[in-house]
């Protein structure tokens, strides 16, 4: 695609989301506008080392809600605003990325993928026991709200859901952004090698241990500022947002979108989030159906179209080009 | 041997996987422009021996020397930007990146970006395969192409000394000439080359000196011609005459 073409695309996104609100006319709409976002957000940090350097952490939602605990814990007695709030969660479970990936990546992907779901399980167990510092099962609550300086008018607090998403909206733009830069350079190429031939790369003077913990910082320092922002929008954080059904969740937004291409992931994430709600209005499925009609959709995409649909647009877009159809494998 | 001819030398080395010791007390030299090849069984340690002269396995004791200098333990990385490159074992590439892209990741490190372009343009000249499949993934190639794209990669880097790891494994006999040819060729253009082979018969015949690893130590060294002429190697690595 042409440069020029697509920043107009980018920009008429981006247009597209600032307006969505303004035609939602309950706040149910617009917290179901948020929850989009923050599964794209949550789905591209998976991605960046699920998709790209092959590290399929099982764990991931650790980073979530941690970062929403430290946020919860640590920033109000810092006296921390919103975006200060948002920078000490990711700089923290950045941090925390660094020092648990230098022993995640010391074992292969298997025992990676288990290993970071025993962190993630310890993590909850923790958040319900630490009955003190977090509150157990009763939630650490009161998380404050975030606070707003407007040049002319006194501060604010924000409360609106509608205000929260404008608040968001920066996140998701952040974290496409880094996706983006970190996917699309050389990193991005690095990156590919890894996944594809860790022992060739290593051949060719690309460490494999330090790309793949760069994807797994990145990761980690996008959702604990999620996380964060979770923290002061629901304003109680609860060993719940540690749970596994993150993880699950994670898996079917990534694998059935595409993994490791930004489209597909935004793709799965935006229909994983909306479908619930179109059953809802039209048939009424009961929750607990929904996770068996996921887990269908799952098993036939996995089966029908491996690479994920956005493979299928791949495929439609080559064929809008006509001429650019990939050669066919050679029979030699 | 000459010393000042020898561009690579392993004095004492004992190298291994943590508690497992694979190489004992493995001494060698390589000379300059030679193709020096390393046989013997299965887990006698070939390409743990590679990988210890690549920087990827850290020897516990002994030195290896490189244009007369001490290269022990430095990274890989850095061995790449003096002229020692690896060519691993099996289908080592990237499969879902084409030709094109696999010959740029070669050349990674290197920062002459309109050089590189160059470059490429020369291997594709020099190898037919490349050309016509310069932008295929190289994942749809045959075995034998997979191969060459392999050396060619391996090539970016213009290597002083490189590597080979079982580059015929898996591979159509007729292919195996054709990558032997391709070996002689990339050695007559100047490269040393150090090559660990199953098939030591068509390996000795395109070499100049060669090395029979047992169990982690050098138990037969001499020219191609001698080792293959020496009763003892011909009964174990050879087959009968």
């Amino acid at each position: 695609m042409k440069r020029g073409v697509q920043i107009v695309l980018w920009l008429l996104v981006a247009g597209f989301l600032v307006i969505l609100p303004q035609l939602a006319t309950t706040n149910y709409l617009v917290n179901v506008m948020i929850t989009t976002v923050m599964w794209i957000i949550f789905a591209l940090s998976f991605d960046l080392s699920a998709g790209h350097v092959g590290a399929v952490s099982l764990g991931h939602p650790v980073f979530y809600g941690v970062g929403a605990y430290v946020t919860a814990l640590v920033a109000p007695s810092l006296g921390l605003d919103f975006i200060g709030s948002l920078l000490l969660s990711a700089f923290a479970m950045g941090l925390l990325a660094l020092v648990s990936g230098i022993a995640f990546f010391r074992i292969s992907e298997v025992s990676f993928a288990i290993g970071t779901l025993g962190a993630l399980i310890i993590a909850q167990l923790l958040a319900n026991n630490a009955y003190d510092i977090t509150g157990g099962p009763m939630c650490t609550q009161n998380v404050p709200r975030p606070v707003l300086h407007i040049p002319g008018s006194g501060p604010v607090t924000v409360v609106e859901p509608v205000h929260y998403y404008y608040l968001l909206l920066p996140l998701l733009g952040l974290a496409i952004l880094i996706y983006w830069r970190l996917t699309q350079s050389r990193i991005g190429r690095a990156f590919a090698a890894v996944r594809q031939d860790e022992v060739r790369a290593s051949a060719m003077g690309i460490y494999p241990k330090r790309y793949k913990l760069l994807a797994f910082i990145a990761g980690a320092a996008i959702i604990g500022a999620l996380g964060s922002f979770q923290a002061q929008y629901i304003t109680v954080v609860c060993p719940s947002e540690l749970t596994i059904s993150y993880t699950l969740n994670l898996l079917i937004i990534v694998f059935v979108g595409g993994a490791g291409s930004m489209r597909g992931v935004i793709l799965g994430a935006v229909l994983f989030s909306l479908l619930p709600r179109l059953l809802e209005i039209v048939t009424d499925v009961p929750p607990a159906w929904q996770q068996l009609i996921y887990g269908l959709i799952l098993l036939i995409v996995i089966r029908f179209l491996p690479e994920g649909l956005d493979s299928l647009i791949e495929r439609a877009l080559q064929r809008l080009r006509g001429t650019r159809t990939e050669a066919k494998p050679d029979a030699a | 041997m000459a010393t000042d001819n020898v561009i690579l030398e392993l004095r004492n080395v004992d190298a291994g996987y943590g508690e497992i010791e694979v190489l004992r007390n493995v001494s060698l030299r390589v000379e300059h422009g030679q193709i020096v090849t390393v046989i013997g069984a299965n887990g006698a340690g070939k390409t743990t021996l590679l990988r210890t002269i690549f920087g990827l396995v850290k020897p516990s004791r002994g030195q290896i020397l490189y244009e007369g200098a001490d290269i022990t333990g430095l990274p890989t990385l850095e061995l790449l930007k003096r002229g020692i490159a690896f060519i691993p074992g099996g289908r080592s590439n990237f499969p879902q990146m084409t030709v094109q892209e696999n010959l740029e990741m070669g050349a990674y490190i290197r920062k002459d970006k309109r050089q590189v372009m160059k470059d490429i343009d020369r291997l594709c000249e020099r190898f037919e395969i490349l050309r016509m499949k310069r932008h295929t993934p190289v994942g749809n190639l045959s075995g034998g192409q997979q191969q060459m794209v392999e050396f060619a990669i391996a090539l970016m880097l213009k290597p002083k000394v490189l590597l080979i790891d079982e580059p015929t494994i898996g591979l159509a006999p007729l292919l195996v000439d054709e990558v032997f040819r391709v070996i002689e060729e990339i050695n007559a253009s100047g490269t040393t080359i150090v090559l660990v082979e199953q098939n030591a018969r068509r390996a000795l015949e395109a070499s100049d000196y060669g090395f029979v690893l047992e169990l982690g130590s050098i138990r037969y060294q001499g020219n191609a011609e001698q080792l293959k002429q020496s009763e003892e190697v011909y009964r174990a690595y050879l087959g009968e005459r």
